[in-house]
């Protein structure tokens, strides 16, 4: 029989390095999760990953047990990577903060296809293109 | 083994309040695509769903709300900062630590102490975990905690076979074999909670001189030690990182358990480990365990 779900948390962590500090240890002990298994348990699932933030789906059961899944980091992360630049642009249809070319977005469309509801992959890269736009990064041919 | 310690901030500040549906879902396909302290947590049962946000100061919270709410307008203007008490979670963790017992040997809370009915003959290790890894209701300590009882076995007893514990966590694998009479006995984490937990739980059970405790890495804790049984309960990685450091502290006869390893990475180190301990020992064996998603691997050297 599957197990009765009681609440889904959602929440960014960083890969391979989850620990109990906040805001770890109070959500999750506040769901009735362990929160050292869980930091246990999602460490060695995303280790490879280090160094990306990742969103994560974290299912609690009844029997407070619980289940995670995580989901490709967000395009903001990877387009700051692909731009080489810290972070996005205040005023970003003024100030320019950097570029990517189209072969970066189609990349970065490809590792967020799954997540990202497009029906093709340049539906995909489309809406990459925006987020880029929104952060004050060119997208060059 | 955690790198940032919890108790370096003893106070925190809470944002939270409930959603309706349709911004809820709207807010959680955002934070999917962008870097964000907030996270959302539905109660399913109730059909409710919360923001969330922990933060150091009530200026750091209203920040993040501010540039929240830059994204979605229609968020109340005012919220509430609430300081939340560590209790509230840092207690939590109690509710998973179950009494567990194998071949005469129990694993127990300390608030079960005086409660929890040893059988006549057997002994009890109690345990207060904190927010160290290790109550042994993990399948990794669990794990471990079994090679520490089969080595007692086939040595009949532990008197005079050294114990090692690198990454001791709530120190439970250290104490267990210091209660069964192994000595000497030494582990080491680098998360100083651990170690400070782990001195704290071998002193409730009366076993002060029978294990001692520090706060290191792996090279600076093994150094130029060894000993019959050397654990170390922590992940792939680290294990494979430290493999030479971990072999070379391996008595002759003695035993290695390793742990902390997923199911299908166990034959990834084996290899790894393989040649290391080849080259080093003159013979060995090797067995692995299973439980749920977790494997061990015993190496035996000859």
């Amino acid at each position: 029989m599957a197990k009765k779900v009681t609440g889904i948390i959602k929440l960014q962590l960083p890969a391979g390095s989850a620990n109990p500090a906040p805001p770890v240890g109070p959500a999750l002990g506040a769901a009735g999760v362990n929160i050292m298994a869980f930091c246990k348990d999602f460490n060695a699932r995303t280790k490879d990953q280090s160094g990306t933030i990742l969103p994560t789906v974290i299912t609690v059961y009844a029997d407070r047990s619980f289940s995670f899944i995580t989901k490709s980091p967000p395009a903001s992360e990877l387009l700051k990577k692909a731009a080489k630049v810290a972070k996005g642009s205040g005023v970003p249809n003024r100030d320019k903060i950097g570029k990517v070319t189209k072969a970066q977005v189609k990349e970065i469309a490809q590792t967020k296809f799954e997540d990202l509801n497009a029906r093709s992959i340049e539906a995909a890269m489309l809406i990459i293109e925006g987020s880029a736009r929104s952060m004050g990064i060119t997208v060059e041919d | 083994m955690f790198l940032i310690s919890y108790l370096d901030n003893p106070k925190m500040i809470e944002i939270r309040f409930s959603l309706d549906a349709e911004l809820a879902g709207r807010i959680d396909a955002w934070l999917a695509e962008n870097v964000s302290p907030w996270m959302t947590q539905e109660d399913v049962l109730l059909h409710v769903t919360d923001l969330m946000g922990y933060f150091e100061s009530n200026e750091e919270a209203l920040t993040a709300y501010a540039a929240l709410r830059s994204e979605f307008a229609e968020l109340p203007a005012q919220v509430n900062t609430r300081p939340v008490e560590d209790r509230d979670w840092k207690e939590a963790y109690k509710e998973h630590f179950h009494p567990w017992s194998a071949d005469g040997l129990h694993w127990v809370p300390t608030w079960e102490k005086g409660t929890y009915p040893v059988p006549e003959g057997e002994k009890a290790i109690y345990l207060d975990p904190g927010m160290a890894f290790g109550t042994g209701n993990h399948e990794t300590t669990r794990l471990c905690a079994l090679r520490i009882m089969q080595a007692y076995r086939d040595w009949s007893g532990g008197l005079g076979k050294s114990v090692l514990d690198c990454g001791c966590g709530s120190g439970i694998l250290a104490i267990s074999a210091a209660a069964l009479g192994f000595a000497p006995i030494k582990g080491f984490d680098i998360d100083p909670d651990s170690v400070e937990i782990a001195c704290e739980n071998r002193d409730v059970n009366g076993l002060q001189g029978k294990a001692e405790f520090a706060c290191c890495g792996i090279p600076e804790g093994i150094g130029n030690d060894q000993a019959d049984l050397v654990i170390a309960n922590i992940l792939s990685p680290v294990l494979k990182e430290f493999a030479s450091w971990l072999i070379g502290a391996v008595k002759p006869r003695g035993r290695m358990v390793l742990a902390g390893i997923l199911k299908e990475e166990a034959e990834d180190v084996r290899r790894h480990f393989f040649p290391i301990a080849d080259k080093a020992w003159e013979a060995f064996t090797v067995e692995s365990r299973v439980d749920g998603e977790w494997a061990d691997l015993l190496f035996i050297r000859g």
